[in-house]
C-alpha cells in the first residue's frame, strides 16, 4: 500500500528552490534512504514531506490515516538541545503532544505510551537522568523513543547516526530494523553512511545533479548509485 | 537582629511597602517562570531590548502628559516583542542585529524626546528613575498595583495552562511542528507573555537591570537541575527569595531596590555553581 | 548525588518557607492594619483632635529613623493619598531649599528628600511658625540640613485650580550650617 506518493515535486525554502523533478512512491513497510551529497535537498524534502515546509511546485499525496497525526519525525540534534535541562521522561512524554489537542496535562494512557516507548529503545534506566548527561547514542534513543510516541505507522529520520560511535550505530540500526521487521513500521531515513543503504534499505531516493528512484539492487548499478558507494568507500579508507 | 525585625514590623504597617512585597512576589514568579523558556531559546536578551522600547513609550506617554502610561506602553511593547521574536526566528544574524537596533535605538529616541518635550522639571529624576527602578516599586499607585497583579495573574495561569505545549515548542520546534501542533501561536502566546512581564519587572529593576529577573534565577537553577520542571520550579523559589529579600534588605538599608535584587542574584547564582560542581563531583 | 540532592530540596525548601513566612507576615499585618499604630492614628482622627503624647512626643510619622527608600516612598505616597497624612504631625529631614513663586513673588520653603540613587528628589514645602519669619535672614542657607517638623495640610492657592500640600506652624531645627552639597 502506498503511502506517500510525490508528483514533479520540488522543494525549496525562502523562495530558493533546493531540488526538483523528485517523483516516487513509500510504501507501507518499506525501509525507504535518502542519499545525496550536502545541501542537495534532503532534510528539506523532508520538512517538505512533515509539512513544515510548503512544497514549491507539484504535490504530496499522503495516505489518509497519516494525516491525523501517525508519523514520527527524528529531527538532526540542535544546539539548544545540547544544554536543554529536561529529564528523559520529560522529553519523551512530549511526543505524546499531537494526540492531546488542547488538553493542557498527559492523560496516565500517553504516561504509559512512553514508558512502553522508554522500554523498547532501552532508556528505561535512564528516565529521571538530564539528558545533556547522556552520550550522543543514548541521546539519539530517547528522541527515537519520542517519535515513536507519535509513529504508529511511518518514521522519518535525519541522519540518525551523525555523530554516533561504531558501537553506537550498530545499536541504532539494530533497533531501527526492529521496527521495521517487527513492527510494520516504515523508515524514511536520510543517510550519509553506505552501511545504511547496502545493509537495510529495500529503496533509495538519491537527490542531485542525476536523481534516481529505486530499488537497491538497480540503484547499486545506477551513476549516481556508483558515485555514492564510491564517495563513501574513498572516505573509509583514508 | 531585634532591632531589624521591630523595623521591618514597623516598615510593614505602610501599605505601600505591602503592596510592594505583594506585586514584587508576584512579579517575580511570572518573571521566573517565562525566564527558562526565553533563557533555553537563546532569547536572554530579548529582556533587555523590549524594556528599552518600554522605556521610549513610557517617554512619549510622559512627554504627551498622559496620566498612565501603562496603557500606552503595554501595547507598544507586546507589538515590538512579535516582531523580534519572528524575525529572530527567521535568520540568526539579523535577528541579534534587529534587537540591537531596536534596543538602542529606543533608549535614545526615549531620552531625546523627553529632554526636548519634557514638562516635569524633574527630568533627570525621571530618567534615571525608569532606567534603574531605584523605588518605583514602593510608589506604585493603587490602580498599577492591581494591574500588574491581574497581568501576572494572567501570564502565571497561561505559563500552568501550556506548561507541556511550551516545553514541547522550546526543546525542539520543528518536531512539535511536525506533530500538528500550531507552534506559531505558541511562539506568539510566548512573545506577548515575555513583553507584559517586561513590563511589569520594569516596576521592580528598572529597564537597564530587568533582564537580570529574566536570566538569573533560571541559569543558575540550570546548574544544578537537570530535569524541566525541577528547573522551573527552583528558578521559581530563587526568584521569589530573591526579589523578597532584594526589597526587604533595601528598604532597611536604604538602598536602590533594583541594583540590590540584582547583585542578590549574582551571589546566588555563585553560590549555585558551586553546588553543580559538587554535584558534578559526587557523580 | 542522591545526599546532595537531598541537601538541596532541604536548602530550597527552607529558603521557600523563610519565603512564606516573610509573605506571612505581610498578609498578618494587612490583617492587623486595623490594630496598627498607622492605622490606630487614622481612627482616632476620626474621633477627633484626641491625640496622646504617646510616643514620639506626638509625632505621628518620624521619617528621621526611617530609610532612604522608606523616606521616599512615604513622601510620595503623601502626595498620591493625602488623605492618610493630612492633619497628622510629620517629622522629616532634608535639606532646605527656597523657591520663589514667580507670579506671587512671595517665597515658599522646602524640605528636599532624595531617593537611594541620589537622581529622584522631591520637596516638601513647609510653614515655619506662623510664617513671619523674614526671608533670608532668618533662614537657614540653602541646602542645609534640616529637620522639619509640621503638621500636614492642604491648602489652595488662589487662581490655581490644584490642591497644594504644606506642612503648617512646623519647627526647623537646623542640622548643620554648611551647605551638603
Amino acid at each position: 500500500m502506498i503511502q506517500i506518493r510525490c508528483r514533479d515535486l520540488s522543494v525549496g525554502y525562502d523562495g530558493k528552490t533546493v531540488a526538483s523533478g523528485l517523483n516516487f512512491e513509500i510504501c507501507s513497510g518499506d525501509y525507504f534512504c535518502i542519499a545525496g551529497q550536502n545541501g542537495s535537498g534532503k532534510t528539506t524534502l523532508m520538512k517538505t514531506l512533515l509539512r513544515l515546509l510548503p512544497p514549491v511546485k507539484g504535490n504530496i499525496l499522503t495516505e489518509k490515516s497519516l494525516n491525523d497525526g501517525g508519523i514520527g519525525y527524528l529531527p538532526q540534534q540542535t544546539p539548544v538541545q545540547k544544554d536543554f535541562p529536561a529529564s528523559v521522561r520529560e522529553i519523551v512524554l512530549s511526543g505524546c503532544q499531537g494526540m492531546r489537542g488542547l488538553r493542557p496535562f498527559y492523560s496516565r494512557i500517553e504516561k504509559a505510551l512512553a514508558e512502553v516507548n522508554m522500554e523498547k529503545m532501552g532508556v528505561h534506566g535512564l528516565s529521571e537522568r538530564c539528558y545533556r548527561e547522556l552520550s550522543g547514542g543514548q541521546q539519539q534513543r530517547v528522541l527515537l523513543a519520542r517519535a515513536l510516541c507519535a509513529a504508529k505507522k511511518i518514521l522519518l529520520l535525519d541522519e540518525p547516526v551523525s555523530g554516533l560511535d561504531p558501537g553506537a550505530t550498530e545499536e541504532m540500526y539494530g533497533l531501527l530494523a526492529e521496527l521495521n521487521k517487527k513492527d510494520d513500521i516504515t523508515i524514511v531515513m536520510i543517510s550519509h553512511d553506505r552501511r545504511a543503504v547496502l545493509d537495510y534499505a529495500d529503496r533509495v531516493l538519491h537527490i542531485g545533479s542525476v536523481c534516481f528512484f529505486g530499488t537497491k539492487e538497480k540503484y547499486l548499478q545506477s551513476g549516481p548509485g556508483r558515485e555514492f558507494l564510491y564517495s563513501q568507500g574513498g572516505k573509509a579508507y583514508e | 537582629m531585634n532591632e531589624i525585625i521591630e523595623k521591618l514590623l514597623f516598615y510593614m504597617e505602610y501599605p505601600f511597602v505591602r503592596h510592594a512585597l505583594a506585586v514584587g512576589v508576584m512579579i517575580a514568579l511570572c518573571s521566573s517562570l517565562l525566564g527558562v523558556t526565553l533563557v533555553l531559546k537563546r532569547f536572554s536578551f530579548i529582556g533587555d531590548g523590549l524594556s528599552h522600547v518600554a522605556f521610549g513609550t513610557t517617554a512619549i506617554a510622559a512627554a504627551a502628559n498622559m496620566t498612565s502610561s501603562l496603557t500606552v506602553v503595554l501595547p507598544v511593547t507586546v507589538v515590538s516583542a512579535v516582531l523580534l521574536l519572528r524575525t529572530g526566528r527567521r535568520a540568526g544574524i539579523n535577528g541579534d542585529a534587529a534587537l540591537a537596533m531596536v534596543s538602542v535605538g529606543a533608549l535614545a529616541g526615549g531620552y531625546l524626546l523627553m529632554n526636548l518635550l519634557s514638562a516635569g522639571p524633574n527630568l533627570s529624576g525621571d530618567v534615571c528613575s525608569t532606567l534603574f527602578g531605584s523605588v518605583s516599586i514602593l510608589t506604585l499607585t493603587e490602580r498599577d498595583m492591581y494591574l500588574c497583579m491581574a497581568l501576572s495573574v494572567a501570564a502565571i495561569a497561561m505559563f500552568l495552562l501550556f506548561y507541556n505545549k511550551i516545553f514541547a515548542v522550546t526543546f525542539d520546534e520543528n518536531f512539535a511542528r511536525a506533530l500538528g501542533e500550531k507552534t506559531d501561536f505558541y511562539n506568539f502566546m510566548i512573545a506577548v507573555m515575555t513583553a507584559v512581564i517586561i513590563v511589569l519587572a520594569m516596576n521592580l529593576a528598572g529597564s537597564l537591570l530587568v533582564s537580570a529577573l529574566v536570566v538569573f534565577p533560571a541559569i543558575s537553577a540550570m546548574r544544578v537541575f537537570g530535569s524541566f520542571r525541577a528547573v522551573t520550579v527552583c528558578s521559581a523559589v530563587i526568584s521569589v527569595f530573591g526579589v523578597l529579600c532584594g526589597i526587604l534588605v533595601s528598604i532597611l538599608a536604604g538602598t536602590p531596590v533594583g541594583s540590590t535584587i540584582a547583585v542578590l542574584y549574582i551571589g546566588i547564582f555563585f553560590v549555585f555553581c558551586g553546588l553543580g560542581k559538587l554535584k558534578g563531583r559526587r557523580e | 548525588m542522591r545526599q546532595i540532592k537531598k541537601i538541596l530540596v532541604l536548602l530550597l525548601l527552607t529558603a521557600a518557607a523563610s519565603g512564606c513566612a516573610e509573605g506571612k507576615t505581610g498578609m498578618e499585618s494587612l490583617k492587623e492594619t486595623e490594630k496598627s499604630a498607622v492605622s490606630e492614628l487614622l481612627a482616632e482622627n476620626e474621633g477627633g483632635e484626641e491625640r496622646d503624647e504617646e510616643k514620639n512626643g506626638g509625632v505621628d510619622f518620624d521619617l528621621t529613623s526611617m530609610s532612604g527608600d522608606m523616606v521616599y516612598a512615604t513622601v510620595y505616597s503623601m502626595m498620591a493619598e493625602p488623605e492618610n497624612y493630612v492633619g497628622k504631625v510629620i517629622r522629616m529631614k532634608g535639606l532646605y531649599y527656597a523657591g520663589n513663586g514667580r507670579k506671587t513673588g512671595k517665597y515658599r520653603h522646602y524640605c528636599l528628600i532624595q531617593d537611594a540613587l541620589a537622581c529622584c528628589t522631591q520637596g516638601l514645602e513647609f510653614v515655619w511658625g506662623d510664617g513671619s519669619r523674614l526671608y533670608p535672614d532668618e533662614y537657614p542657607e540653602e541646602n542645609s540640613e534640616i529637620i522639619v517638623c509640621g503638621i500636614y495640610e492642604s491648602y489652595q492657592n488662589e487662581g490655581d485650580s490644584g490642591t497644594f500640600y504644606r506642612l503648617k506652624n512646623a519647627e526647623v531645627e537646623l542640622e548643620s550650617t554648611e551647605p551638603v552639597r
